[in-house]
């Protein structure tokens, strides 16, 4: 078989994949988990805006808000939850269910004794996880931006807290109203860019485990602890080993000037991890039984 | 061609210590209908996925259409339709999506060949309902279906003719030859059950009965393994 026919093999069953995501129901849950948090940050800071919420703290932050809240910020808060706990968690539920949810059911077995490459297959999932995260991740930006610009203004200089996206050191700044928007869309094609090594990562323990609910819990748990572990000040020696140190590679995206050096070398980083899940998970998947 | 469509030379595989498939050889003629029998356990399933790739022998060799299964697995799966243990479909689809997407991995065929295959196994005034609405039989039959479009010349099952529904699409050893007419197929399903359930399935090919047609059998390791 030639590149080409392997590549055209690839393409169809992604679409395949593809086409098989979209017509579950659990697709929709994603979508729904996405739409719950916006909303729920919309009304958060809503009851800022209004001040529904007194005390001395919440005026001054309500009086930031009220200045400097619209579509663009919201759009970016709304990120910071998203990425760091609902999309992983959808994600690792999605390529649970497409490996070791049909390993388990028997579809994958129906696929195998097909003439098409092992290599083929488990590439394709990825590509179809990481398709469904994309369209998540779109979703979210549309959303985000419509309800906050609705409910808050479209455009206007956003307030970027450093810490929450640098890390300590890193200051409060004012941004204008074009460079937030140019930001904020750099964040989310830098999110997409993560989310393709997670997914990697999750396929990679769905081919492992082959147990749905394992293949999902395990990767989460180390997800979860990487980050806990990354935070802590004793665990330096290890930290640059860790599997979630470059995903947030975005974030640097909501400096006052972006760190592409930064990002460049967490981006290549990040590319070897998602690099060697696929390599182990095609492996482990080409010489195991169905 | 030679007369052997289906051919295996001591193939074994273990598990551990346990030996699942002990050192079995076998071949299927040319046109011809087999059964391969044995007690639970005796590792009937673990030869047929052996012989279709999903399970990797320790050792052995496997030759169909005369060729070396391992080194051109591509080329004879195109040529082969397969069913093992319970037929499993994606239950969101219906049943044409489903064997449409599924010979298109096998080199695509005409919509008209796959409506044909439902039309067989009578599903085709439910071939735009979800998989997920079938009952147990109709997944059966339509677990038949698949192992048909594109023009597939030799046929492995198993368990997919166990109870398949009503009596008008319980599959027979003459059933199995209409439907495979005009064209030059070779059947190897798997699991004795299948000819256990009436007397159209006892009754063997070109009213031979079926102890002259299943020659096959699986030793394995299974005490009292080859009873059968």
């Amino acid at each position: 078989m030639n590149l080409l026919e392997k590549m055209r093999e690839t393409f169809a069953l992604t679409d395949f994949e593809a086409r098989k995501i979209f017509r579950q129901k659990k697709c929709l849950a994603g979508l729904a988990v996405n739409l719950l948090l916006t909303l729920l940050v919309l009304v958060g800071f809503y009851l800022r805006k209004t001040g529904a919420i007194k005390g001395h703290r919440q005026e001054f932050e309500g009086r930031l808000i009220t200045e400097f809240i619209n579509g663009t910020s919201f759009c970016i808060t709304v990120l910071l939850p998203a990425i760091y706990m609902i999309m992983p968690m959808v994600l690792a539920m999605m390529a649970a269910s497409v490996l070791a949810g049909e390993q388990g059911n028997g579809t994958l077995r129906m696929m195998s004794v097909r003439p098409i490459s092992r290599w083929n297959v488990v590439i394709s999932k990825l590509l179809a996880v990481t398709l469904y995260s994309l369209f998540l991740l779109s979703c979210l930006f549309a959303t985000s931006m419509a309800l906050g610009s609705l409910f808050f203004g479209y455009g206007g200089d956003i307030i970027v807290f450093g810490p929450a996206f640098i890390g300590k050191g890193a200051g409060i700044f004012i941004m204008d109203s074009d460079t937030a928007m140019e930001r904020a869309v750099l964040a989310y094609f830098f999110c997409a860019y993560s989310l393709l090594s997670l997914s990697a990562m999750f396929i990679m323990s769905s081919v492992i485990f082959r147990n749905a609910t394992t293949a999902a819990i395990v990767p989460l748990g180390i997800y979860y602890t990487s980050y806990i572990l990354d935070a802590l000040p004793l665990m330096e020696s290890i930290q640059r080993f860790l599997p979630t140190r470059y995903l947030m590679l975005w974030k640097y995206t909501m400096a006052q000037e972006i760190m592409w050096d930064r990002m460049l070398s967490d981006g290549i980083f990040l590319a070897i991890y998602t690099l060697l899940y696929v390599i182990i998970a095609g492996f482990v998947f080409n010489g195991s039984d169905l | 061609m030679s007369g052997k469509i289906i051919e295996v030379r001591n193939l074994s595989r273990s598990y551990g210590r346990n030996k699942a498939v002990d050192n079995v050889s076998f071949s299927v003629e040319e046109g011809s209908v087999h059964g391969f029998l044995g007690p639970n356990g005796a590792g009937k399933t673990t030869v047929i996925k052996m012989l279709l790739g999903l399970i990797m022998p320790d050792c052995g060799e496997v030759e169909i259409f005369g060729l070396d299964f391992f080194s051109r697995r591509n080329e004879i799966l195109k040529r082969v339709g397969a069913v093992v243990e319970a037929p499993a479909f994606f239950e969101y689809l219906t049943a044409f999506e489903n064997l449409k997407f599924l010979s298109k991995f096998s080199g695509g065929c005409a919509e008209e060949r796959i409506l044909e295959a439902l039309s067989i196994v009578g599903l085709s005034d439910v071939k735009d309902k979800c998989v997920g609405t079938f009952s147990y039989g109709m997944k059966q039959r339509l677990g038949i279906a698949q192992t048909l479009p594109p023009r597939q010349q030799a046929c492995i099952s198993g368990r997919a003719h166990e109870r398949p529904g009503p009596a008008r699409h319980r599959w027979s050893p003459q059933a199995h030859k209409k439907t495979f007419s005009g064209e030059r197929r070779h059947s190897l399903p798997l699991e004795p059950s299948a000819w256990r359930g009436g007397a159209g399935l006892r009754q063997g090919v070109n009213n031979r009965p079926w102890k002259d047609h299943l020659r096959i059998r699986c030793p394995g390791a299974a005490p009292g393994g080859g009873k059968d």
